[in-house]
């Protein structure tokens, strides 16, 4: 009850640094600020499947098809930007949902390696439909969310600080739902998931359907988002959604899961905005730091889920020091 | 007639190639159970080899390549013992550590030698006629590569004492382990030839490729699609299923685009996943 209490107040804190942000940075430093927090959606959509053991290479495809949901429905058929938002949200969630029916059910480094193989069909498939998607150079003129009017409140989305609040609401979120999941009844489930399917599928969890939920929410998410992004840039294209912005995300996510649940939104925070101010200039350098810091987190502290690292090391020292036999975990064996 | 015989004959091509780049990747994951993202990495380290020692330094393409072949399996010792050998048997964590891996190889080989696109200059100029089909000399190089090292790889670990260890280890790496197997010695070797078959294909598809320090993405999305449908960690399924991308991706090129020719066979192998959910002939029991 005290944890729960300390995360909510935890959570209440980073909400009001979060909001009253604007009011200190510069407008440039604000729209930093709303890249930030695409990074941290971005980040707790992998975190969340990293919960079910699971590790997606083609997350972007989910914001892609959020994004072109909308550029397509605004730009070529005139609708408002408002009323697309939830299609977009469900478009990502029912790709999500038919992807996972085929490979949720296979042993999880297929569902990883085949995320990889469904990112490159979404590119694909959207430079084959030129005529709708605008091919290779993709929609642009994405418009703002049309202004809030309502009695007192106006609310003008061409602001950079209203923008910035709007985008904060979805992260602040998909922030609550990680923090309610990593203490509910549901969380505990995803643990047993990941620490065991078979124990958990004797246990009564249906491994797959929590899985499903999980992939399905994650790209829900990801489906709200890439409007947001589309919107921000003025611009769906193919390239905002490729395999690198779903390493940037895996690199926050697996490093930030060892420092809680707040840790992806922290080294999101960290590493993007040390990128945008201090690497500028030296973009390369940047991925060489993100691969290594990817490398040390994983070799620093094993796999994330502790019980598993544990049974490792364990095995492999009765082992002589020889490497670890081959996985007991869900990782390699469908029940 | 010679249409249909163009289209084998690319489809040999492209397979031979795409056998060349899965196979090595399959039996690391075959032996050792790793997942390497960064075979792709490899594989464009093979071809910058190449470019670098035949092109800016002067020497003979075939020579060229040995050496790049050689100087890229001389990394597997130093990345088994650095990288590979704290995630041996854990799938999600050497597919994370291989990423990361991949990141720096390509970070560093764009600081070495910049974004730009690179082309390896024709080393032979030779077309070749086959029954109506014609064939640059440099294409049929690549078939003749891939059957010598695949032939090469298939007899040392079918007749030689340190294949019978790799194979052991395949089957139970702790029951090879307490029979005096050097799991070590067997991984790095094993690592070895998966590099080495990586930098092959690298080095013998450059001069029909445009180069950059990104080529790799493409490489292991390839081999990932052939893996998968192949079975993963079957040698016979990788083979099997290198030629149907090499030929579905051939008949596509001609009467469609090579884009199609891909989202078509990724669709395939999603289908065939749904039917035949361990690939073609992967095993029931890993």
């Amino acid at each position: 009850m005290l944890t729960t209490l300390r995360t909510g107040i935890a959570l209440a804190a980073i909400a009001i640094v979060a909001a009253g942000a604007p009011q200190v940075l510069s407008e440039y430093r604000t729209s930093v600020a709303t890249q930030i927090l695409f990074a941290c959606i971005g980040a707790y959509s992998l975190w969340l499947m990293m919960r079910i053991n699971l590790l997606s290479l083609g997350h972007a495809a989910f914001m892609g098809i959020g994004a072109y949901t909308t550029a397509i429905l605004c730009v070529t058929h005139g609708w408002a930007f408002w009323a697309t938002l939830p299609l977009a949200g469900l478009a990502a969630a029912l790709a999500a949902v038919l992807f996972g029916a085929v490979t949720l059910r296979l042993q999880g480094i297929y569902f990883a390696m085949m995320s990889f193989v469904l990112l490159e069909m979404f590119q694909g498939g959207l430079r084959q439909l030129d005529p709708v998607t605008g091919g290779q150079s993709g929609i642009s003129g994405v418009p703002r969310p049309e202004t809030i009017d309502v009695g007192t409140l106006h609310i003008d989305f061409n602001l950079t600080e209203n923008f910035y609040w709007l985008t904060l609401a979805l992260a602040l979120a998909t922030l609550a739902f990680a923090v309610w999941l990593a203490s509910s009844r549901v969380g505990l489930r995803l643990k047993l998931i990941a620490s065991s399917e078979k124990l958990a599928a004797s246990a009564g969890v249906s491994v797959f359907s929590h899985r499903l939920a999980i992939l399905g929410s994650s790209a829900f998410i990801l489906g709200l988002c890439g409007p947001l992004v589309a919107t921000f840039t003025r611009l769906a294209s193919p390239s905002s959604y490729a395999l690198g912005t779903s390493i940037d995300w895996l690199v926050y996510a697996a490093v930030g899961a060892r420092f809680g649940t707040f840790g992806p939104a922290l080294v999101a925070v960290v590493l993007v905005a040390l990128t945008q101010i201090v690497f500028t200039q030296m973009g390369i350098y940047r991925v060489v730091l993100y691969g290594l810091i990817l490398i040390l987190a994983v070799l620093i502290r094993g796999c994330p889920n502790g019980a598993i690292a544990g049974a490792y090391r364990q095995l492999s020292q009765l082992g002589s020091g020889k490497r670890a036999p081959p996985p007991q975990d869900g990782t390699a064996k469908n029940p | 007639m010679s249409m249909i015989g163009q289209v084998i004959a690319n489809a040999v091509v492209l397979g031979a190639s795409l056998a060349l780049l899965s196979v090595g990747f399959t039996l690391a994951y075959g032996v050792m159970h790793v997942v390497n993202f960064a075979h792709g990495a490899i594989y464009m380290l093979g071809a910058y080899g190449v470019y670098i020692l035949s092109q800016e330094m002067g020497l003979n393409f075939g020579l060229g390549l040995l050496l790049t072949v050689l100087i890229v399996a001389a990394l597997a010792p130093l990345l088994h013992f650095l990288l590979f050998r704290r995630v041996y048997g854990r799938f999600m964590d050497s597919l994370m550590v291989t990423i990361g891996l991949t990141l720096v190889l390509q970070g560093l080989m764009q600081l070495a030698m910049g974004p730009e696109h690179r082309v390896v200059r024709s080393y032979l100029d030779t077309v070749l006629h086959i029954g109506g089909v014609a064939f640059t000399a440099e294409r049929a190089v690549v078939v003749v590569a891939a059957l010598v090292a695949l032939a090469g790889v298939y007899f040392f670990v079918v007749h030689t004492k340190l294949g019978l260890a790799i194979r052991a280890a395949e089957q139970d790496a702790e029951v090879a382990g307490l029979h005096g197997v050097n799991l070590d010695v067997v991984s790095i070797i094993v690592l070895a030839i998966s590099f080495a078959l990586a930098a092959v294909a690298g080095a013998i598809m450059s001069p029909l490729i445009f180069i950059d320090p990104y080529i790799g993405e493409d490489a292991i999305l390839l081999a990932f699609a052939v893996v998968i449908l192949g079975g993963l960690g079957s040698v016979t399924g990788s083979l099997l299923a290198a030629m149907a991308l090499g030929l579905t991706l051939s008949i596509a090129q001609t009467y469609l685009s090579l884009d199609a020719g891909r989202l078509i066979f990724f669709g395939l192998v999603g289908a065939v996943l749904l039917v035949r959910p361990r690939g073609l002939l992967g095993r029931a029991t890993d």
